[in-house]
């Protein structure tokens, strides 16, 4: 079996490309001269029974190696997509969440600001901070929720797609809902 | 005989030809949206120009904005789903606007793209993109040798006696109302009797030049493909833009039946020529013989959808999609005789059609339309890029692939004779979207038949890349791109020199003065 030159990109991590000629190190995208480190040219003879999917870099960072050796290609399939893609997904959806989540509690902050001049006029004409306290109560309770809403996203379990996926960042006491 | 359709070319009527500058026109939309911060759309002309704009960031009430209770509906609506999110890559999920499959002739599945005199950069679809138009990317026929791509032609209803094409503006919405809102059975179609057996979806080439389309049919979902090759075709443009198929039709007070139209008469009389017409026949049909050497079979993709593309010397090229196989094309010579697996890009799991209209293979066609693209992803849904190009002149082909299992891989046509593909990488720190142009005329050019596309030493998708195309928002985001509407023919019309296109104005010399 002939070498062959595979192109590895090491985050998120797969082989990009191969070919039996020689593949160019791609370049760092700043300086447009030096090599890209999160790239890396092999040549190497892969058994091609093994899937490509299935290699990733060795820890020296000099050849490719079957992380999957001995599994079925059904349980290579479902091994590689646990183990490298949904990871990714799980945590860029996740952080998605959160900002989302932020972003609600910013927007309902922001949405009752007007009530403080009212607040503190009521309060001047009545001689009290009545107005006031039910202002403060108000933001307060909606930065618990959200804060009790990012509690919720943290304790889903780590990788588990399928809540990550259903989890809805806005349903929380104070944010601007969607309208259905 | 049916009558023939012939087009006279207009000069304006004053001898001079009005100059358009062609690379003054959009050519694509970079979209980004995250779901807390800035976003929007920015178009782009061909020499890259900013062409229009929307961006929005500002919560003030009534304004533009990615996703508040200031925001218009729309976007208030949809903004936090993952279906316009960019702040995710396709991976093995199916639903970000990045994936490879997004785009296609018609635009971007998820959006309503840029014409020539927009104001602003586009707008998405609620997900009546997702769920109803991306219908249309899966059963568009495609069209070479067209310089003027303002129009579209639709083929679905599979296993079918014939294969009932529809012709109509290239609008995916125009699409939606024939195919779902009519019933498929009203509107401009046309029934075309399968020869050999039953009928694909999309699977139909309509070169302009030859004035012939092949016809793609399948054995009731066998996967195995014969082309039908139909002669002396009339401009289905026209009949496309006239909308209606009586365009041609006098006056008069008494009904017309469907059965008098032209188009239908051409059909009858083409119908009744019979099969096996010499390549030069202008009426008639030519059956080539079935496909030959299909390395794997897997589902509704591979059954009935497949690419294929009539050339000008009666080649016929065949691009598919073979779901968790990779894809594969075929080529038949000007006889008919199959070649037998030509090449067949590795592949793992991987989705078509079967798993939903959004997915499967798509196809773009450089604005001369003399090169075409067909292509599909690699990895699940919508990540990497497996395609061919071809050159219709002759039925040559290169070939490119990035097996990228995290990004999408998007085409679109720009300039003359060119592609852009697009890598929807992070375009965090402001490095903006990472892209690379390349000329088809320089690529068949210098790379040999069944080579793989090899521009300046590197490959399209995998080689060097710029990033210098700026997106909306600067944080974590993989764009998209939202193929424009232009005026395709301008390139034809106004580009001197070069090699020559089919119905294009004669040739300009260098020293042309336009007025």
């Amino acid at each position: 079996m002939a070498l062959k030159y595979y192109l590895y990109r090491k985050d998120p991590s797969c082989i990009l490309d191969e070919d039996v000629n020689e593949i160019t190190q791609p370049k760092d995208p700043d300086t447009g001269t030096n090599d890209d480190p999160n790239f890396v040219v092999i040549r190497q003879d892969l058994d091609a029974s093994v899937p490509l999917t299935s290699w990733k870099l060795n820890a020296a960072g000099n050849a490719l190696e079957d992380v999957f050796a001995g599994k079925s290609d059904e349980e290579r399939e479902t091994l590689e997509r646990e183990t490298y893609s949904v990871p990714i997904g799980f945590q860029q959806l996740k952080e998605g969440h959160r900002v989302a989540i932020k972003a609600r509690a910013k927007d309902a902050l922001e949405e009752i600001s007007w009530k403080k001049e009212r607040a503190e006029e009521t309060d001047l004409l009545n001689g009290n901070n009545v107005a006031m306290t039910a202002y403060a109560n108000e933001k307060k309770a909606i930065r618990d929720a959200n804060n009790a809403k990012e509690a919720a996203l943290d304790a889903i379990t780590t990788n588990d797609w399928e809540a990550i996926k259903a989890f809805n960042p806005d349903d929380f006491e104070g944010s601007n809902n969607r309208p259905e | 005989m049916a009558r023939r359709i012939t087009e006279t070319k207009s000069d304006g009527g004053g001898g001079k030809i009005s100059y358009q500058d062609p690379y003054d026109q959009p050519a694509f939309t970079v979209y980004t949206q995250h779901d807390s911060g800035a976003s929007g759309f920015y178009s782009y002309t061909h020499r890259f120009d900013r062409h229009s704009f929307t961006f929005g960031s500002n919560d003030g009430y009534g304004m533009y904005r990615t996703y508040s209770s200031h925001s218009p509906e729309f976007f208030n609506d949809n903004a936090g789903t993952t279906y316009f999110q960019t702040n995710g890559h396709p991976h093995s999920h199916n639903d970000y606007p990045s994936m490879t499959c997004c785009v296609g002739y018609l635009g971007h599945e998820y959006f309503n793209r840029v014409g020539t005199n927009s104001a602003n950069g586009g707008m998405i679809m609620q997900t009546r993109g997702a769920n109803y138009m991306s219908h249309s990317f899966t059963t568009v026929n495609n069209i070479v040798n067209e310089t003027k791509q303002d129009w579209a032609w639709y083929s679905d209803d599979v296993n079918s006696s014939r294969t009932r094409t529809y012709f109509m503006p290239r609008s995916m919405q125009h699409y939606r109302q024939y195919s779902h809102n009519y019933g498929y059975s009203k509107g401009t179609f046309l029934d075309i009797p399968c020869k050999w057996n039953n009928s694909g979806a999309g699977s139909s080439s309509y070169n302009r030049k030859t004035q012939k389309m092949v016809v793609m049919e399948q054995n009731g979902g066998s996967y195995t493909w014969r082309p039908v090759i139909w002669h002396g075709v009339p401009n289905l443009r026209a009949i496309a833009l006239n909308e209606n198929i009586h365009y041609d039709d006098n006056d008069q007070y008494t009904g017309i039946s469907r059965d008098n139209s032209s188009l239908k008469q051409w059909m009858d009389s083409a119908n009744a020529a019979g099969g096996s017409q010499p390549h030069s026949s202008t009426l008639g049909y030519t059956e080539y013989q079935n496909a030959s050497g299909k390395p794997a079979n897997h589902g509704w993709e591979d059954q009935y959808r497949c690419m294929p593309v009539l050339c000008d010397n009666g080649k016929v090229l065949m691009f598919q999609m073979l779901p968790h196989s990779g894809a594969w094309i075929h080529r038949w010579d000007e006889n008919g005789s199959p070649s037998g697996n030509m090449r067949q890009w590795s592949g793992t799991t991987s989705y078509g059609r079967e798993q939903g209209e959004r997915f499967g293979m798509r196809w773009q066609v450089t604005s001369d339309g003399r090169y075409i693209t067909g292509y599909c992803p690699y990895y699940y849904y919508g990540s990497g890029w497996l395609g061919c190009f071809i050159r219709v002149s002759d039925g040559k082909w290169l070939w490119d692939q990035s097996t990228d299992t995290s990004y999408g891989c998007q085409i679109c046509p720009i300039g003359k004779s060119s592609f852009m593909m697009v890598r929807t990488y992070n375009t965090d720190s402001g490095y903006g979207m990472y892209y690379t142009l390349q000329n088809m005329d320089e690529c068949f050019a210098e790379v040999s038949d069944g080579g793989r596309i090899n521009p300046h030493g590197q490959h399209f998708f995998t080689g060097e890349t710029h990033s210098s195309i700026d997106t909306p928002y600067w944080s974590t985001s993989y764009p998209a791109i939202i193929p424009a509407m232009y005026n395709t023919h301008a390139f034809t019309e106004h580009v001197e020199g070069g090699r020559g296109t089919v119905e294009g104005a004669a040739k300009q010399s260098e020293f042309t003065t336009y007025t």
